[in-house]
């Protein structure tokens, strides 16, 4: 190595241009969708946010993952994970409204649709007229998805005839389409086999649609869906029958590095409020951002961010790579979501009684956080699989 | 039509920033294109749209943050870019020493319209503008918060004092400062972000424009920054809302009469 040449270094820097698209993103955050707004949308509950969506819409945002052949963006795991932090900074949870047609719409159909699917669908999304909700988790357990399975897709002349229950299929009140997933063939060697993934119309006869009361994003609408003998088509049938747990699994990886930008972008919204928050406020005669424990606690939030930050954007960049990433992105889910609570409740600590009351947006990120240590794997079952990567028994 | 936008990536900044012997770190600094060149560049875009053919060229004099700035106005739409790269002496350049450096690219591109904002937001001199219209030697506009494009000439409204606001009609080639709130920029997607890459970025240094160094067409020197004095001159008033008020009209009172 001669003299001249410059020490190795690992370049922790975006490229220039998702550096401006960063940058372009955070001006129309801050412009239209600031926390303020947020605040208001998250507080309606049971009201869904038209608005927001509509606002996404004009700017192209339901295309960002969509691929330029119809009509989107083609931006890769990384943007997407860029993106879903700048929204998340201001609307917390409500950037699901973003990210469920995102992640159940554009991704699932962009990697398994059809190119007849893929025609109907994509452009529809782009252009903000087709909402999609889940529909995997059923009433009787959660993280044990396969093993509480009862919905049933029966085939039937010219498609398939769909009973059961889901429960916690987000916005499905105002979808368009359930993205479902049914057990479609009993007899099966192994239970992860014979379940498909269905393209189903919210307004098919025969579905039910129940909204819950919950904690934190009240706005978006959480619900249980209901289905008894309603019917979905051959051609909303998506990728190959019987095999839509394995077309699942490559995605979950993706889902992981959704939900932890999410939370990273919770991580700015707490650590932006907090630092203002102690610079303006005084008590007994001094800025209380002069306190030597609320300097630590501030510190402690920024720690959490870098923390986050560092394992989130090198999970999504070893995605982008074609690289395996399940343990990275396991991890980079417990660590943001887990860091977005405790940051969020130390937020609240500083704002003190600010921090509880409903017109500052601590609380909300607060409320919003917490389902992320539960969703869409809990932070334990997380635990396990990485717990499994390094070799130990697998231990549920 | 061709349309010249003058635009400066203008510094801000960070929350940690403070003065050190006059000056701040650099690396207390934040860049970004100035708030008032992004309405420039969205009104030459318009003005190209409404023409239905053109070019929008934009000409930045700055450092390495040039770049990125001139990439995200691209990405709006603008057709290629030029740097005029003076590396660490941006900071040292008065707006008489950028306007001679704007006026040496701009002017043998011969534009029809050259644009910029009213002013920058980090040094606020609002002479940019001003200058380089004066070293083409074009007619120019101020302060210009409506414009339209008819024929070979410009109908403009300016802003003056008071919320009152003057028409005028310009032949091209005019230079027009542009104030924030004329329109609308739009957002860079990440679409028009990657095409953007693929377009025409030059740079070019003050040397090869026939400038000794930059700070040599400088008309000013930038001296050291302070913070302004603080003076222990504000009453805190205490008290019901009522008490307060009352104090405040005897304030008043004392002073006005």
């Amino acid at each position: 190595m001669s003299l001249e040449t410059a020490p190795p270094a690992l370049n922790f820097d975006l490229p220039e241009d998702l550096r401006v698209f960063v940058n372009s993103t955070r001006k129309w955050v801050d412009k239209e969708i600031p926390k303020d707004y947020a605040r208001e949308l998250e507080r309606k509950e049971h009201e869904y946010p038209f608005e927001l969506w509509d606002k996404l819409t004009a700017a192209g945002f339901h295309g960002l993952s969509v691929a330029e052949e119809y009509g989107g963006d083609g931006g890769d795991v990384l943007v997407q994970a860029l993106f879903a932090r700048e929204l998340a900074r201001t609307l917390g949870g409500l950037a699901w409204v973003w990210g469920l047609t995102s992640f159940a719409g554009s991704k699932s159909i962009g990697i398994y649709g059809t190119e007849q699917q893929k025609q109907r669908f994509l452009p529809a999304i782009v252009e903000g007229r087709a909402r999609f909700s889940i529909g995997f988790t059923e009433p009787g357990g959660g993280t044990d998805v396969l093993g509480a399975m009862q919905t049933r897709a029966d085939k039937v002349d010219g498609g398939w005839r769909v009973n059961g229950s889901k429960i916690w299929c987000s916005s499905a009140h105002v979808a368009d389409y359930i993205l479902l997933l049914a057990r479609s063939d009993e007899n099966v060697a192994k239970r992860h086999q014979g379940v498909s993934l269905f393209i189903m119309p919210a307004d098919a006869d025969g579905v039910e649609i129940i909204e819950l009361r919950k904690l934190g994003m009240r706005a978006i609408g959480s619900c249980q869906v209901n289905f008894r003998d309603a019917f979905v088509p051959d051609e909303l049938l998506l990728g190959e029958a019987g095999e839509a747990w394995y077309m699942l699994l490559p995605t979950i990886n993706n889902e992981r590095i959704m939900a932890s930008s999410f939370c990273l972008g919770v991580l700015d919204g707490v650590l932006e409020d907090a630092i203002a928050y102690v610079k303006q406020r005084e008590a007994f005669g001094h800025k209380i951002a002069e306190f030597q424990i609320l300097q630590h606690y501030i510190a402690d939030i920024a720690i959490m961010r870098s923390q986050a930050e560092l394992m989130v954007l090198k999970a999504a960049s070893l995605l982008n790579q074609g690289k395996p990433c399940h343990m990275e992105a396991s991890m980079a889910k417990v660590v943001a979501s887990d860091n977005a609570c405790k940051a969020a409740d130390l937020g609240i600590q500083i704002l003190g009684g600010m921090g509880y009351s409903g017109d500052t947006d601590m609380q909300r990120y607060w409320r919003d956080a917490r389902l992320w240590k539960i969703g869409p794997i809990t932070n334990e079952m997380a635990r396990n699989v990485i717990a499994e990567q390094l070799g130990l028994p697998r231990s549920f | 039509v061709k349309i010249a936008v003058a635009v400066k990536i203008a510094a801000s900044l960070d929350d940690g920033a403070t003065l050190h012997d006059g000056a701040v770190d650099p690396a207390d600094l934040e860049w970004d294109v100035n708030e008032w060149d992004l309405y420039a560049v969205e009104t030459a875009l318009q003005l190209k749209e409404a023409a239905g053919e053109g070019e929008v060229v934009l000409v930045s004099v700055g450092g390495e943050q040039v770049s990125e700035g001139l990439l995200s106005c691209l990405a709006m739409g603008a057709d290629r870019g030029i740097h005029v790269e003076v590396g660490d002496e941006a900071g040292a350049l008065d707006s008489i020493a950028v306007a001679r450096l704007l006026a040496a690219v701009i002017g043998p591109e011969s534009p029809d319209i050259v644009l910029s904002g009213v002013q920058s937001s980090d040094f606020a001199s609002a002479a940019t503008g001003t200058a380089l219209a004066a070293l083409l030697g074009l007619a120019r506009v101020a302060v210009v918060r409506a414009v339209r494009l008819d024929d070979r000439a410009l109908e403009v409204d300016r802003e003056l004092e008071g919320g009152l606001v003057q028409r005028l009609r310009v032949e091209l080639p005019a230079a027009l400062t542009i104030q924030t709130g004329i329109n609308e920029p739009r957002y860079a997607t990440l679409r028009s972000i990657r095409r953007a890459a693929g377009k025409r970025r030059d740079t070019i240094t003050p040397e090869q424009l026939g400038f000794d160094e930059p700070a040599s067409v400088a008309a000013a020197r930038i001296g050291p920054m302070a913070e302004p004095p603080v003076r222990g001159s504000a009453e805190m008033l205490q008290g019901s809302a009522s008490d307060v008020a009352d104090a405040i009209a005897s304030i008043v009172r004392a002073r006005v009469s």
